[in-house]
């Protein structure tokens, strides 16, 4: 199978935000929301006097939605995308809060989260996705890493590669930079939102009560028949 | 549609493909529970040819439709001059064409306020106008009609209604670059004998250096900076000469950042250092040019020194600027809008000519001049004149027309843009309300509305078919993509309609663009080659002139290889007599200027931001409107400073003939004393974000030859309390 | 013989059981993440392949509001014959006498009298009314936690159309599942016990016919053939 990576070189965008719109339309984004980004942020040392840096979700190796999302609707796939089962979405953001990128929204209509998916829909008709295929200068490369002739593998090669993480427990981000990028320091470091938290808690209590409510009744059961606690003779039944 | 990939190609690739990623993907996801699935909304059900109605570039892209909407766009990964990029401003169209705030039906102004007529009451009317016009005035009414460029979706349009106007007896034609960028078209033509680039936009990767000079491509045309991508790549030293950093920056190894409106003193004394130091090519000069020894007086002046004090640089990199380019083999200069848009704008341009001839590089591989208004192929008049007979006259500019239409001297004004990207918006407005009768064409409830008479909904782009072309003289062909709502009409149909009424014998019979396209085809020799076969199979049209079919694509300088010019005597005249001799002035109303104002010391210069294209259309997309935060004013922090302005705070932007509300970005991307603000926001957009006073308000009606001036103005700012 | 429950009491146990175990099912079948509920991985995989994954969410809204809606209608019409005899029953408390028969009667099971008595602890139960001390917790148990399922269910539901949402379906979330997890732990124990357990045959006979026999009463609910408004107002 397939792994995917996108790698983007910030020297060759130019802040047109095609990939942005381009995204919306051909997924059916409501506008307003966004499942990419070029951020914009001063940069004296840079030419244009600003460093631009396309993004989008990093389709992390460990990624903390995945673990945050109660009913696994966010699933990573062996492709390496990282996907949201609409169907199975309950809305509760979890996965929103947790994502040091902020590469997730909740859709306000549908109320579901919502991401990147490297255009699964649309790659299975044999396009590119949007943004890679939108963009004027091809800042986006986009392919299958494990293919050795894919346009994005050959580049991984002989590239140097940046990866913008958060400054502790790095999600292990797949979608990387080539060469430098600036800034590397806003990811964010996030924590599992408290009612999520406190469900493991719960979670594990019930494991282990219902367990020993369970086991305790059927163990009574068990006893009952070998060894019979000996209230027989005031049992109603027996002495009606 | 024959072009289209049909229907059923596309559901069968569709399925395929689906079925495939189905079985490669199911049931082997670790913790995927759910089914992945298309969903069934996405897929659309065709795919129909087309390219973006804005700019020069014309990327071409294919539509994708569904339930008889366009859902989304796809570029044309074939064309080879966008390589299938696209730019925000081309993605609006998808929303443009669905927006709901469209007008569909015909209105009349009535002294009881709007009333909706039919299509049929319409054009009876419009002809009726024109009818009368003619029989009250006779030849006299050549300059009481008139029509503005550019028309909405394609030449064959253009050609219907420049068609109209000539058989009704008119023959005043505003076309749009005169607002734009034709000083350099024009100049170009006087001087070299071709109003075209004298190179194309692949040319660059061949230069050794290029320089940018004012042209903003990454903001403006940005499917155009692949090329600016692939220059660097191939080691082209890219020069930039821009008062602002933009995004074209990241491109380029070098900035030069001279006042607004110096270019031309830059490259006059870059013809005098090339002079000076023996740079000059003689051999070229003495075999293709003439009047050098003109130009060697008129550079006389512009030592480093002076170059220096009239642009603000230093003599330093002023004279490394022009030991680069006297080093380079081969350069190509990028003739940025702006250069067209100051009084004396021509001087700019014959400047820059002048600097690129003496070095031997008009034309030739990876050298040359290129400029966005450069593609446009020739033949419409021939063509004009070929159908409806010769011009009864020449027609006006803009300015003239503005003079005439205040003295009550215009009848039938057909309004296919918006007025208000002429400068003097107010008084634009007022004139207009003395024209006997406005006949609008537009989509949207605009400021234009207040001075029209009848308004006629058009069709966008997608909804009809028909050619145009792009900067690399390419010819391009759309089919429909879908059906117009209501009682819109496309140009062609509404021009052509009203044609028959008024000449019915006259006015060629057709009844679509490919029969118009067919019959111009066969009347102008030079598109002889370029048949719609032709242009239906490819991906980014074919390159005019094509004499025949059989003939190989004429790709690049329309000069011949021995490197004569186009000219009548096959040279370069410097110093043309109808020219005069090259004098640099600053531009009208300049803090800089004799005629500065010391109330306005600061610079004002305006031009496009990449949400944004002229006739202020893309205000009405909210896709575009989430990229923007309505009006604001660029300025130095240095500036910002003495003004006592922070970030962010709201402002006044006054001249001496008005005044906007903006909000101050300081960045120190741009020239202290210099105000940058973005051009076409309008008044009456849907959204806050997109919503201003047209800036054109606040600039007076200045003009040079050619062009209105919309730079360099003085202006200054104040804190809004 | 004496009339334990009313057909329409009946009704609702027995529905209330069907519900409780299918949405006990499903929601934790929903909940997939084997960090967050008990059950494991197995269990959602199981249900989702029978179902899918939105039939999955379909069932259990459905069947949540199905639930929900029948209640309503039942409190709606037996709140005076039922409903408020039942509320004002279980939460007849007696703290030192209920604490002492939930202890003793955990260790009867447990050790067995005679284990008891040679340890020197009294295996003899207080005497309990209609419902014992255990009945009483459990339904207080599942009466709380089901006003807490409904709030938060009701809340999960609707939330696709709220904006900002986020914390409030994250608390519901929770609430759900403390709430279904307190009475999923206590439903083994009020199976056997209703049920399961040697001489209980009656209790579970009852839950079909309504009567128990009055030496069965006599000894689990003595308190209860004594009160004025107790079985005699009952009995046929």
């Amino acid at each position: 199978m397939a792994r995917y990576v996108m790698a983007v070189d910030t020297s060759r965008c130019m802040n047109c935000r095609a990939c942005i719109l381009a995204c919306q339309q051909r997924n059916g984004l409501r506008y307003g929301y966004y499942r990419n980004w070029v951020r914009r942020t001063p940069d004296a040392g840079s030419p244009s006097g600003f460093a631009f840096q396309p993004g989008s979700c990093m389709q992390c190796e460990n990624p903390p939605c995945v673990a945050a999302c109660p009913t696994l609707a966010t699933y990573k796939g062996k492709d390496g995308v990282v996907r949201v089962d609409k169907e199975r979405c309950i809305g509760c953001g979890s996965c929103v809060s947790v994502c040091p990128y902020g590469a997730r929204y909740r859709d306000p209509v549908l109320g579901v989260a919502d991401k990147c998916d490297y255009c699964a829909p649309s790659r299975a008709l044999g396009l590119e996705p949007a943004c890679v295929q939108a963009c004027a200068t091809r800042a986006r490369i986009f392919g299958d890493a494990d293919d050795p002739n894919d346009p994005v593998a050959k580049i991984l090669a002989v590239r140097k590669v940046t990866r913008v993480e958060p400054p502790e427990h790095s999600p292990k981000p797949t979608q990387v930079y080539l060469g430098e990028t600036k800034p590397t320091d806003w990811p964010r470091t996030t924590a599992l939102a408290a009612p999520l938290a406190m469900m493991h808690v719960v979670a594990g209590a019930v494991r282990w009560l219902g367990a020993l409510s369970l086991f305790g009744v059927v163990g009574v059961f068990l006893k009952e028949l070998v060894l019979p606690s000996g209230s027989g003779p005031r049992d109603p039944d027996k002495t009606a | 549609m024959k072009t289209a990939v049909s229907r059923r190609t596309f559901i069968k690739l569709g399925v395929t493909s689906v079925s495939g990623a189905l079985l490669s993907e199911s049931g082997t996801d670790a913790r995927a529970m759910g089914t992945a699935s298309v969903p069934p909304n996405l897929a659309p059900e065709r795919s129909v040819k087309s390219y973006c109605p804005f700019c020069q570039v014309r990327c071409t892209y294919q539509a994708q439709i569904r339930d008889g909407k366009i859902v989304s766009l796809i570029g044309e990964s074939g064309n080879r001059w966008t390589g299938g990029g696209m730019c925000p401003k081309c993605m609006s169209i998808v929303e443009l064409v669905n927006s709901p705030r469209r007008i569909t039906e015909p209105r009349l102004r009535t002294a009881s306020g709007w009333q909706t007529i039919s299509y049929a009451a319409a054009v009876d009317l419009v002809a009726e106008k024109l009818t009368a016009a003619r029989a009250k005035h006779g030849p006299a009414v050549a300059q009481r009609l008139a029509l503005t460029a550019p028309l909405w979706d394609c030449r064959e349009s253009e050609l219907a209604a420049l068609m109209t106007l000539r058989l009704a007896g008119g023959v005043n034609v505003m076309h749009s670059g005169e607002v734009c960028i034709s000083t350099a078209s024009s100049m170009f033509s006087t001087l070299l004998g071709t109003g075209n680039s004298t190179t194309t936009v692949n040319q660059i990767v061949n230069a050794a250096t290029v320089v940018l000079f004012g042209a903003n491509i990454s903001e403006t045309y940005p499917p155009y900076s692949r090329w600016l991508d692939k220059a660097r790549a191939a080691g082209v030293n890219i020069l930039y000469v821009d008062c602002r950093k933009t995004q074209t920056s990241g491109f380029c190894s070098r900035q030069l950042m001279p006042l607004p409106g110096t270019d031309g003193v830059l490259a006059l004394g870059a013809v005098k250092y090339f002079i000076d130091s023996g740079a000059c090519d003689q051999d070229y000069v003495a075999r293709t040019t003439t009047g050098f020894d003109t130009l060697t007086k008129d550079v006389a002046g512009y030592d480093p020194a002076k170059v220096a004090s009239l642009t603000g640089l230093s003599p330093a990199e002023i004279e490394d600027f022009y030991r680069t380019l006297a080093a380079s083999r081969r350069t190509i200069v990028w003739l940025g809008g702006s250069l067209s848009r100051y009084a004396g704008g021509s001087t700019t341009i014959r400047a820059i000519i002048a600097m690129q001839a003496v070095l031997n590089n008009l034309a030739g591989p990876g050298k040359g001049l290129l400029t966005m208004e450069g593609g446009k192929p020739e033949g419409e008049d021939e063509f004009i004149d070929h159908v409806c007979g010769p011009a009864p006259g020449s027609g006006v500019n803009f300015r003239r027309l503005l003079a005439a239409m205040k003295k009550d001297a215009v009848d039938v004004l057909f309004l296919n843009s918006s007025y208000r990207r002429y400068p003097d918006g107010n008084g634009v407005r007022e004139a207009l309300k003395s024209v006997g009768f406005v006949v609008h064409r537009g989509f949207f409830p605009t400021e234009e509305l207040d001075v029209t008479h009848l308004f006629v909904p058009a069709t966008f782009s997608p909804e009809s078919q028909g050619s145009h072309y792009g900067a690399e003289k390419q010819v391009v062909w759309r089919d429909k993509c879908v059906d117009a709502p209501g009682s819109c009409v496309p140009d062609w149909q509404f021009y052509r309609d009203v044609g028959r009424k008024i000449a019915p014998d006259r006015y060629p019979k057709f009844d679509s663009p490919e029969e118009l396209f067919e019959l111009f085809r066969q009347t102008v020799p030079s598109w002889r080659g370029i048949t719609l076969e032709r242009l239906k199979a490819s991906p980014d049209g074919v390159v005019w002139p094509a004499e025949s079919e059989d003939a190989p694509e004429r790709t690049g300088s329309l000069f011949p290889e021995d490197g004569r010019m186009l000219t009548a005597n096959g040279r370069h005249d410097f110093a043309p007599k109808m020219l005069g001799p090259i004098v640099w002035s600053p531009p009208k109303g300049s803090p800089k200027g004799p005629d500065r104002d010391e109330k306005y010391p600061l610079i004002l210069i305006q031009g496009k931001i990449v949400t944004q294209w002229q006739q202020t259309l893309t205000n009405f997309a909210a896709s575009l409107a989430q990229f923007s935060s309505g009006r604001y004013v660029l300025l130095h922090p240095d500036t910002a400073r003495g003004l006592g302005i922070g970030q962010g705070e709201e402002v006044l932007l006054e001249t001496a003939f008005g005044s906007v509300e903006a909000r101050a970005e300081l960045a120190g991307t741009i020239l202290p004393g210099v105000v940058f603000t973005p051009s076409h926001f309008a008044g009456s957009s849907p959204f806050p974000q997109t919503r201003s006073t047209p800036i054109n308000d606040i600039l007076p009606n200045y003009w040079d030859r050619v062009s209105a001036q919309f730079n360099g103005l003085g202006c200054t700012l104040k804190k809004r309390t | 013989m004496i009339r334990r429950h009313t057909p329409s009491a009946i009704f609702m146990h027995w529905f209330n059981a069907l519900c409780w175990l299918l949405l006990l099912a499903s929601g934790l079948a929903l909940l997939a993440n084997p960090d967050m509920q008990p059950v494991g991985a197995w269990w959602p995989r199981l249900w989702n392949g029978a179902l899918g994954a939105g039939g999955l969410l379909d069932l259990h809204v459905t069947l949540g509001a199905a639930w929900l809606a029948v209640y309503v209608v039942y409190c709606l019409l037996y709140l005076r014959r039922e409903v408020l005899p039942f509320l004002r029953e279980i939460f007849r408390l007696t703290p030192g006498q209920d604490l002492a028969w939930c202890l003793r009667k955990g260790l009867v099971l447990t050790l067995g009298e005679p284990a008891m008595r040679r340890l020197g602890l009294n295996p003899e139960l207080p005497p309990q009314g209609f419902y014992n001390a255990g009945q009483k917790l459990f339904a207080i148990a599942a009466v709380a936690g089901s006003l807490g399922l409904v709030l938060s269910g009701v809340l999960l539901a609707l939330s696709r159309g709220l904006t900002d949402a986020e914390n409030l379906v994250q608390w519901a979330l929770f609430v759900h599942l403390a709430c279904a997890g307190i009475v999923a732990v206590g439903l083994p124990v009020h199976i056997y016990m209703a049920a399961l357990a040697p001489g209980e045959g009656p209790a579970l006979r009852s839950m079909f016919t309504g009567q128990v026999p009055e030496a069965f009463a006599r000894h689990h609910n003595p308190l209860w053939l004594t009160e004025p408004d107790g079985p005699g107002v009952m009995r046929k």
